[in-house]
């Protein structure tokens, strides 16, 4: 399927500034009517055979015309996402925050977001399982409180002793587990926090003009990552809530966590691949926060060359000083 | 290029400003420069190794021999060694008329001062610019073994209480394993203290400016290959209901309280220290210098 333009026939897309539907060509807002088609190896508007689908692959690019493609039966029935969370960054707001971040920095090479390669930039729609739990939290432990003073030469102890008793309830709501095993899971917790104030429910409009998968693996294989986030975050609550003590030694602890829902949802990420001397780099961009993940690119050569520069300049400094101090 | 250009830009301008000033000086020291001529022809020896303790091997003697003369000529100062191992009680106990009374620190000093002036030794002038290395091996009656450097003209002014002490100190640190080379550095630390403007010891060697530039280079460079972008933002309650758990129970009950006492033992300790200065000798000269024992 494809949003087509009333006006102008072009390809509308979902523009992350203006938070509606918008064409390119024409500059037409709202003005998008969705073209159902039922098949999946070509474009729907060029007809050319569709690169780069994989079993996963919701919505992408056609390689041929430019125009953003929806695949229909990855968006219905069990690969429909619950949530969607619209991009509200959009790529010239997430090329300049690339450009802030790594751009002024002394070895990053010139090439570094130049527009060639800024043709590889890409919006991408990445699944995740939002998990909901609850967490009962039983504790009991000794504690003690120490008093040190001082009566002339003697020193003088004062140990406190006390039973320390706590029962929490926590309510995780949607603990994200990212369902794309194209994404690394340390980058992608790294993403967060997103808003979850802003999330929708799914609709295909905010599927066009980016890229997009359903799920890679059920909920019930995400799910051991969510709980063992549940069960250190609890451990860590309680821990909050015991303090002011010098010691204190666990009698009884048990954190019982059970799974209440979980939710299908797409969250907004801009990747950026950029090679260099045969080196990739990857950056990825919060679509909703502008959150930056990634590691400064470093021309070697441009590093050498300014460090020695320094260091030669260190060296004629040194000896100026002491041809001055010489005479004085 | 430009971007380099405009980053090393104050750099350029600094460094081009302490090149043009060091060059200067550098030319100015050379101008400066004076060769120095023995002008003091009373002396009544030309010899400056007097090894009356038999410390050194003759091929140690003359080397230090050669290496005073080198020295000498680049500072224009004498430079006298002299060894001895005798009690020196009863002679500078003779000369207490005149300079008053002597401790056994002393003892090497109104010899150096007298040995320095009976021969008239001098760069300059009888009396004048010299330093005399004088180190007794002999131990006195208090078990220290006393040495002496005994400073005239110029070289009286130069040495401060502090260079003295600096010099006796790292030159003598192992004579008693190794006298030449104990006394050969002697002569390389005068020849530094000494040393005319922009001919003694640089103020930072390239031993240390090399590793310095160095390592401020590969701090330079890590600082600026920057790392890696992005850290947990999240807390334990992002994505806990409500921003904070639900507290169903919180007691914390007091069972009972323990005492322990413990005396604090104290202890106490004293040090002490001392100093030194400058004179006239016996023949009515002024010298300056200090002293070392072991």
């Amino acid at each position: 399927m494809i949003f087509k333009c009333k006006n102008c026939g072009g390809n509308s897309v979902y523009h992350p500034e203006k938070k509606r539907m918008w064409c390119p060509h024409c500059e037409s807002e709202d003005s998008e009517e969705l073209i159902e088609t039922e098949v999946m190896e070509n474009c729907s508007n060029c007809g050319a055979p569709l690169e780069g689908v994989t079993e996963h692959t919701s919505a992408l690019k056609c390689t041929h015309c430019g125009s953003y493609i929806i695949l229909k039966e990855r968006v219905e029935g069990k690969n429909r996402a619950d949530l969607i969370l619209p991009f509200a960054v959009s790529k010239e707001q997430a090329v300049e925050k690339l450009k802030e971040e790594f751009g002024k920095r002394l070895f990053t090479p010139d090439s570094f977001l130049s527009y060639s390669t800024l043709e590889l930039m890409e919006g991408s729609y990445v699944p995740f399982w939002l998990y909901d739990y609850r967490s009962d939290v039983d504790y009991e432990g000794r504690a003690t409180k120490v008093r040190v003073s001082r009566s002339g030469n003697t020193e003088i102890t004062e140990t406190s002793h006390y039973r320390v008793v706590r029962k929490l309830k926590i309510d995780f709501e949607r603990i994200p587990v990212d369902a794309s095993t194209r994404m690394e899971d340390d980058i992608m917790d790294l993403m967060e926090p997103y808003e979850y104030q802003a999330l929708l429910n799914f609709e295909e409009k905010y599927m066009s003009g980016f890229d997009g998968e359903i799920y890679n693996f059920e909920e019930e294989e995400g799910e051991e990552r969510a709980k063992q986030r549940a069960a250190r975050d609890s451990e860590q609550l309680l821990n909050s809530t015991i303090s002011g003590y010098s010691t204190n030694t666990t009698v009884h602890k048990n954190v019982s966590l059970r799974k209440e829902k979980a939710s299908f949802a797409l969250l907004p990420v801009w990747v950026y691949r950029y090679n260099f001397r045969g080196k990739e780099y990857i950056y990825h961009v919060n679509g909703q926060t502008g959150k930056i993940i990634g590691k400064t690119p470093t021309d070697k050569r441009k590093g050498f060359l300014y460090s020695a520069t320094l260091g030669a300049l260190i060296m004629v400094l040194c000896q100026c000083v002491n041809w001055i101090v010489g005479v004085l | 290029m430009k971007k380099y250009l405009g980053y090393f830009k104050i750099w350029f301008i600094v460094t081009g400003i302490f090149l043009v000033i060091g060059i200067g000086c550098k030319i100015y020291t050379s101008i400066q420069k004076v060769d120095f001529v023995r002008t003091n022809t009373e002396a009544t020896t030309t010899e400056r190794v007097f090894d009356y303790a038999d410390k050194m091997t003759d091929e140690e003697e003359e080397s230090l021999r050669q290496k005073i003369a080198v020295t000498e000529d680049a500072i224009g100062c004498d430079i006298i060694v002299v060894t001895l191992n005798e009690t020196l009680e009863e002679y500078a106990k003779s000369y207490e008329a005149q300079i008053g009374q002597v401790e056994p620190y002393q003892y090497t000093m109104v010899y150096a001062d007298n040995f320095y002036d009976e021969h008239k030794f001098g760069y300059n002038e009888p009396y004048g610019d010299g330093v005399l290395l004088l180190d007794n091996w002999y131990r006195e009656k208090d078990g220290r073994v006393y040495s002496w450097l005994c400073t005239t003209g110029k070289a009286e002014y130069e040495y401060s209480s502090e260079m003295i002490d600096s010099t006796l100190n790292l030159s003598l640190e192992n004579v008693e394993e190794n006298p030449y080379e104990a006394y050969s550095l002697f002569v390389d630390l005068v020849a530094i203290d000494l040393a005319q403007k922009g001919e003694g010891a640089p103020l930072i060697p390239a031993i240390f400016s090399f590793p310095l530039a160095l390592i401020a280079a590969v701090i330079f460079f890590f600082v600026n290959r920057g790392g890696k972008k992005g850290s947990k933002t999240i807390s334990t309650t992002t994505y806990v209901e409500g921003g904070k758990p639900e507290i169903l129970d919180r007691r914390d009950i007091f069972i009972n309280k323990t005492v322990t006492k413990r005396v604090i033992q104290t202890e106490s300790s004293s040090k002490s220290s001392g100093g030194g200065g400058s004179h006239v000798s016996a023949g009515g000269r002024s010298h300056g210098g200090g002293g070392h024992s072991r």
